[in-house]
C-alpha cells in the first residue's frame, strides 16, 4: 500500500518532488476527467490538469489537512474551469483562415435500441456523443455536481467543499441536473 | 422517520437521488428501500437514476481516459521548478549584500548574450490552400520558413539576435 | 444656402462620393495583430481556438493579444505599422492576381531588415512572421499575424 496524500503532502513540503510527483499522477486522471467534462475540449482539459498541480505546488503550503487533498485539489480545477469558460464566453475568436475548412466529426447514424444488447460497439460512440452533449448544455453549476458525483463518486459534502456552497444547494443542483438528462436521454436509459 | 411506517410515493420522490447515493442516514434508506421493492413506478424510477449514473460513467471516463497525460508532469515540474527558484531568489536577495546582486545581474547578461550555433533553414512543404506563396525572401540573420500541415498556415520565424 | 447654388453643390458632393469610392477600391485593408508568445501562463480567450496551431507553428505554451492595428493601405504605397518592442513592419501592397493579394513586406529593427519578402497571399487570408532567439526562450517570441482584404 502507497503512502497517504498527507505522507506525500508532508513530504512534498519538505523538499521531496517525487513525492509531488506521486500525487500528480495518482490524480492527474480524475482531474482530467473532470476538466473534460467541464470545458469540452481537450487542449483546454489538459492546460487546467496542468494549471491546477502547478497552483497546488505553490499553495501547498496553504493546505492545512482539514479537508482531504483531492476535494482541494478538485476545488482549484474547478475554479480553473470555470475562469476559462468565463474568458472563451466573453471574447469572439480569432482566425487565422478566409475560409474555416471543412471541420466537425463525423456523423454516426445509429439503428434503434435493442432491448437484449443495450450497449452494443456500434451504438457506444453515439450514445456517447449525446450524453457528452447533454451534459454540455447544462449551466456549468449544474454540470459540475453532475461529474463531481457520478464521475468522481464524491459525497455531498465532499461536493459542497470543492464548489463551496452549502450542501442543500448540492443537492438541489443534483436533483435538477439529473432531470433534466433524463428528459433529454430518456430513450437510452 | 420510523422505519416501521410504509412511506408514500410523494415522500420517496424526494429522497431518490439520496437513496441512489447512499447519502440517506439507516432508517430512511431501508424505508425507501422497502417501498421501492413493492411499488413499480418507484422501482422503475432508482433503476433509471442508476442507468444514467453508468451511461454518463461511461461517456465522460471513456473519453477521459483517451487523453494523452504524459507531458502534464513534465510542464508541471517545470512549474515547480520556477517557483521553487523563485522562493530561492527572494529567499538570497534577503542575504546577499547588493554588490553580489548587482555581479549576478551581470553574469546572467554575458550568459544571455551568448548566441546558440545556427540551425539550417527548414524548407517548406509543397503549397496548399490557404496559405502565403513566398516569392522571394532575404533576411539579416537567422530563418525558418513553416507551414501548418492541417491548415496551410505559412510563418516566416526569424532570429533576433544580431549577426545571426 | 440659395437655389442658384444647389446644382453645383450638389454636383460637388456626388464628385466627392466617387472619389472616396474609388480611393477605397484602390486600397487594401491590412490588419496586423501582434502576440506574444511564451511558455506558462494564461492565453488570451479570443486565441483560445487558434491556439492548437499556433503551438504547432511556433512551438510555445501561451499566447497574449500585444498589439493591434487595422488600416486601409493605397497600392503601391508603402504603410508603416509600429510593432510592439521598437521594431516596424513595412507593407507595400502590389497588386491582386488570382485571387491572391501581392505585396512586399519588411520586417524592420532600427535599421536592420529581419525579414524582406514578396509575398502572395490569398485574399482575405493571414500569413505569420514571428521573432525570436533560435531556440525557445524563456522571454518568448512575438507573432505578427498579418491579414489582408481586397
Amino acid at each position: 500500500m502507497g503512502s497517504s496524500d498527507w505522507e506525500l503532502v508532508q513530504r512534498t513540503r519538505a523538499g521531496d518532488r517525487d513525492a509531488f510527483r506521486e500525487l500528480v499522477e495518482r490524480y492527474q486522471r480524475k482531474i482530467a476527467a473532470l476538466a473534460l467534462g467541464m470545458l469540452r475540449n481537450r487542449e483546454d482539459a489538459l492546460d487546467v490538469v496542468q494549471e491546477t498541480f502547478t497552483k497546488a505546488y505553490e499553495s501547498l503550503g496553504r493546505f492545512k489537512g482539514d479537508a482531504a487533498f483531492y476535494t482541494w485539489v478538485y476545488r482549484i480545477a474547478y475554479n480553473l474551469c470555470v475562469d476559462h469558460q468565463r474568458r472563451s464566453a466573453k471574447q469572439p475568436q480569432m482566425s487565422l483562415d478566409a475560409e474555416e475548412p471543412g471541420q466537425g466529426p463525423p456523423t454516426v447514424l445509429a439503428a434503434g435500441p435493442r432491448p437484449d444488447q443495450p450497449f452494443d460497439r456500434a451504438r457506444d460512440s453515439e450514445i456517447a456523443r449525446r450524453v457528452r452533449e447533454a451534459i454540455a448544455d447544462l449551466t456549468p453549476d449544474h454540470r459540475a455536481v453532475i461529474l463531481l458525483r457520478e464521475l468522481e463518486g464524491l459525497s455531498y459534502a465532499e461536493i459542497s467543499q470543492v464548489l463551496e456552497c452549502p450542501k442543500g444547494t448540492v443537492m438541489s443542483r443534483l436533483h435538477y441536473a439529473r432531470r433534466q438528462l433524463q428528459r433529454r436521454l430518456r430513450e437510452l436509459l | 422517520m420510523s422505519a416501521e411506517r410504509v412511506m408514500t410515493c410523494a415522500e420517496v420522490e424526494g429522497l431518490l437521488d439520496a437513496f441512489v447515493d447512499a447519502e440517506l442516514p439507516a432508517p430512511a434508506l431501508l424505508a425507501v428501500a422497502r417501498h421501492a421493492g413493492g411499488c413499480e413506478a418507484c422501482d422503475a424510477a432508482v433503476r433509471e437514476l442508476t442507468a444514467l449514473r453508468e451511461v454518463v460513467e461511461r461517456s465522460v471516463v471513456v473519453e477521459a481516459e483517451a487523453l494523452d497525460l504524459a507531458r502534464v508532469w513534465p510542464v508541471v515540474s517545470q512549474g515547480v521548478e520556477r517557483h521553487d527558484a523563485r522562493v530561492e531568489w527572494r529567499r538570497r536577495l534577503r542575504t546577499v549584500p547588493a554588490w553580489g546582486v548587482a555581479l549576478a545581474v551581470a553574469a546572467s547578461a554575458v550568459l544571455w548574450l551568448r548566441s546558440p550555433e545556427p540551425e539550417p533553414a527548414r524548407l517548406a512543404a509543397a503549397p496548399r490552400r490557404n496559405q502565403a506563396v513566398i516569392e522571394r525572401i532575404d533576411s539579416s540573420g537567422h530563418f525558418e520558413l513553416r507551414r501548418d500541415r492541417k491548415y496551410g498556415t505559412t510563418l516566416i520565424m526569424v532570429s533576433d539576435q544580431a549577426g545571426q | 444656402m440659395t437655389r442658384d447654388a444647389c446644382p453645383p453643390m450638389l454636383g460637388l458632393a456626388a464628385g466627392a462620393l466617387v472619389l472616396l469610392a474609388a480611393a477605397h477600391a484602390l486600397a487594401l485593408e491590412v490588419q496586423i495583430t501582434t502576440v506574444h508568445a511564451s511558455e506558462h501562463g494564461p492565453s488570451d480567450a479570443q486565441l483560445i481556438d487558434l491556439r492548437p496551431r499556433l503551438r504547432r507553428l511556433v512551438g510555445y505554451h501561451s499566447f497574449q493579444v500585444v498589439g493591434k492595428e487595422q488600416r486601409r493601405c493605397a497600392w503601391q504605397t508603402s504603410e508603416v505599422f509600429a510593432i510592439p518592442g521598437g521594431r516596424m513592419l513595412h507593407v507595400v501592397p502590389k497588386a491582386m492576381r488570382d485571387q491572391a493579394v501581392v505585396m512586399s513586406v519588411k520586417l524592420m529593427d532600427g535599421t536592420r531588415a529581419l525579414v524582406d519578402t514578396d509575398v502572395r497571399l490569398q485574399n482575405r487570408g493571414v500569413m505569420l512572421f514571428g521573432v525570436g532567439q533560435d531556440s525557445r526562450a524563456a522571454e518568448g517570441a512575438l507573432i505578427i499575424m498579418l491579414r489582408a482584404e481586397d
